[in-house]
């Protein structure tokens, strides 16, 4: 199963990348695709799959593409 | 009194005299400092219609209980005056040496009225103030300003300062410290260009009163640790507020080519890893504990100093993505003293109006060098740069050719770098934000985006907007404290009565600071009204391009889908209900009566019929 994950800000920093596809065996949450990527779940504070709000608990499907950034004021 | 100096410094400059003024313990509680001290200070002492340009003017410098204590990000000091921009009450806050200076000379509150004959500065030394000609820096950009009074009385001093714009009374100058820092958007550099005032530089030796000044000192360096330690341990400030570029793109809310497309595949160009990447320095305020202010090399080889307003408004916004050009702009927005969310929104509407055939003249989105060469024309007031100067509602009325409905600002403030063509809350929050449209009041974007659905206009939206309003706009422009801490680490906001109490011995509670917070924007409101007596809601509406179908993204995440009006509506009525104010958007006698702002309501109503 392969799923996109976009990061922002400074998740970039701690996982190491800014967009990767991962190729994960089915089922996977996406609680624990954060911790195979080393983010902290507290730190994860906006997650869209495909333009959606989820929850972190929820399973993801081949070819999702998830986006997770913390949450930043801009300013 | 402990926490308040109990002290205003109210300087003339026509008669070049100066005295020291005493407030009650009833002023401080009830308005509490920066923002609250400023809003009730000029609804006393401006009489309505006055020129925001001529010398019945008054510029406010205020701080608050907490400015310049030893706790997270204490540095900030507020600026005020009726704006030039909006005609409205103006203001802003900026990081400055003058928090701290200020507070140790032994006041909180500056009052500037007059004008001086010629250009002048003003040095405070804590009971002493002196008139300077300023003919050797009058002419000169802000940079080369501060650095002229540093070699003559040392780096540890505030100053407060403008550029070229300012000087020129640009309608969106703003006013300058240390290094890349700025505040006042709605043209408070004018203001002080207006008045012949070059700059104000303080120094003070008193001690600041504090209740217990043991347990601040304790409590506020511990937090100072624990806050730079969080800093540190999530990175934050390794892209700080550069970070939301790529997320706004990602989201379709970023501003691009005059806020008509939402993203744009060269963003990445300009994003946080681009510039973090290019940085050659980092600059803070005062007690700061995540500095901000990634520094790069400009294209000319200058430090400028970049935050995500700055790369959105002069980088996307005019679909320029070469970072050290983005960089050349910020750094001539600083050097001249002009707002740069203003000058990136003027200039982007010059360029969409000639593409629409409104106006005539020869720039077009993304050519850089052009736009230098507009902001020095801005900043000089000379050829287009005398109309660039005036910002873009004034230049679309000039213009004519329904251009206002591109004209993307409310009550005359440019949009800052939130495109919110298809994001109702965040629209609503700029409609509302007390000075024109201001990101700073109410950031209401991430919730909606990640809590609701976005094509909902719930009341929830409507009482979201309110609760950040009373933090952002409120709390944190009154105590007067940099919110990032809690925005963006999410450093506990419980903290913050704690330092209040202990630095005034008082003993309240988060709930007591929303009832002030409520007050400011009755009054601020009431400000705007008593200059505008026509008053009503549409003042509230964004521009009408964000309701407008034809411009809606043709793809991406919110192709074909666009603001609705009539939902807005029903959306900005919520708000109303929930601040107690009526349909036109003013607040009602039982709301002023609740707020303890009979007197002032009363003298509204003199001008306008208030509602029960």
């Amino acid at each position: 199963m392969k799923v996109t994950v976009k990061l922002f800000s400074y998740l970039i920093h701690q996982a190491g990348f800014s967009q990767k596809e991962l190729d994960l065996p089915a089922p996977v949450t996406i609680q624990e695709i954060l911790e195979m990527i080393k983010i902290k779940p507290s730190l994860a504070k906006i997650i869209l799959r495909n333009g959606q709000p989820v929850r972190s608990d929820e399973l993801v499907k081949d070819g999702d593409r998830l986006v997770i950034s913390p949450i930043f004021s801009g300013g | 009194m402990y926490g308040w100096t109990g002290k205003i410094l109210r300087i003339n400059l026509s008669s070049k005299t100066y005295r020291q003024e005493t407030y009650s313990e009833e002023f401080a509680h009830k308005w509490v400092g920066g923002r609250g001290f400023a809003v009730k200070i000029l609804w006393d002492e401006l009489k309505p219609g006055i020129d925001p340009l001529g010398p019945d003017n008054k510029l406010i410098v205020a701080v608050g209980p907490i400015a310049g204590i030893p706790a997270p990000n204490t540095g900030k000091t507020v600026v005020a005056a009726k704006s030039p921009l909006t005609g409205g009450y103006g203001d802003g806050n900026l990081g400055t040496r003058v928090t701290i200076q200020l507070r140790k000379a032994g006041y909180d509150v500056l009052i500037i009225e007059g004008k001086a004959e010629t250009p002048t500065y003003v040095t405070i030394e804590d009971d002493q103030v002196a008139f300077h000609s300023a003919a050797e820096i009058w002419g000169k950009g802000s940079y080369e300003t501060m650095d002229w009074l540093y070699a003559k009385y040392g780096r540890s001093i505030g100053i407060l300062t403008i550029g070229q714009g300012g000087e020129n009374l640009v309608r969106y100058a703003i006013i300058r410290s240390m290094e890349g820092r700025a505040g006042g958007r709605p043209g408070m550099g004018a203001v002080m260009g207006s008045k012949n005032l070059k700059a104000i530089v303080v120094k003070g030796t008193k001690n600041i009163p504090v209740a217990d000044e043991e347990a601040i000192k304790k409590i506020g360096t511990e937090d100072l640790r624990q806050v730079q330690k969080i800093d540190q341990e999530t990175g934050w400030s390794i892209q700080s507020t550069t970070g939301v570029l790529a997320w706004c793109n990602e989201v379709a809310a970023l501003p691009v080519r005059n806020m008509r497309k939402t993203f744009h595949p060269e963003a990445w160009r300009i994003d946080g890893e681009r510039l973090n990447e290019a940085r050659v320095a980092t600059y803070g305020c005062p007690n700061c504990t995540m500095r901000c202010g990634i520094t790069i090399l400009d294209k000319e080889g200058h430090e400028a100093e970049m935050d995500y307003e700055n790369i959105g408004m002069l980088g996307s916004n005019l679909e320029i993505f070469e970072l050290a050009q983005v960089g050349s702009l910020n750094y001539l927005c600083d050097e001249y003293g002009l707002d740069t969310i203003s000058a990136g929104g003027t200039l982007a509407f010059y360029a969409d109006a000639i593409d629409h055939g409104a106006a005539e003249g020869d720039f077009q989105f993304g050519d850089a060098e052009r736009a230098k060469e507009l902001l020095r024309l801005t900043a000089h007031r000379e050829g287009v740069g005398e109309l660039l100067a005036e910002g873009s509602l004034r230049m679309a009325r000039h213009f004519g050719h329904g251009s206002e409905d591109y004209a993307m600002q409310v009550k005359g403030l440019e949009i800052s770098a939130y495109n919110c063509k298809f994001i109702p809350g965040m629209a609503l929050a700029f409609g509302t934000s007390a000075i024109g449209a201001h990101h700073k009041e109410s950031w209401v974007i991430t919730y909606e985006i990640n809590e609701t659905p976005r094509e909902s206009y719930g009341r929830e939206k409507a009482q979201k907007v309110i609760e950040l309003q009373r933090i952002r706009g409120g709390l944190f422009e009154f105590i007067v404290a940099c919110r990032f801490p809690w925005v963006e680490l999410g450093w506990d906001l419980e903290h913050y009565p704690v330092y209040f109490n202990k630095i005034t011995g008082l003993n309240w509670q988060l709930e007591d600071f929303w009832q002030v917070s409520d007050r400011i924007y009755a009054l601020i409101r009431a400000h705007f009204v008593r200059e505008f007596p026509d008053w009503d809601r549409t003042r509230d509406y964004p521009p009408r391009v964000w309701f407008d179908p034809a411009n809606a993204d043709k793809e991406g995440p919110i192709a074909g889908k666009i603001l609705d009006l009539k939902k807005y509506d029903e959306l900005l009525s919520h708000y109303y209900d929930l601040r107690g104010w009526d349909d036109r958007g003013i607040p009602t006698r039982k709301t002023a009566e609740k707020l303890g702002l009979n007197e002032e309501f009363a003298a509204l109503e003199k001008l306008v019929k208030l509602n029960d």
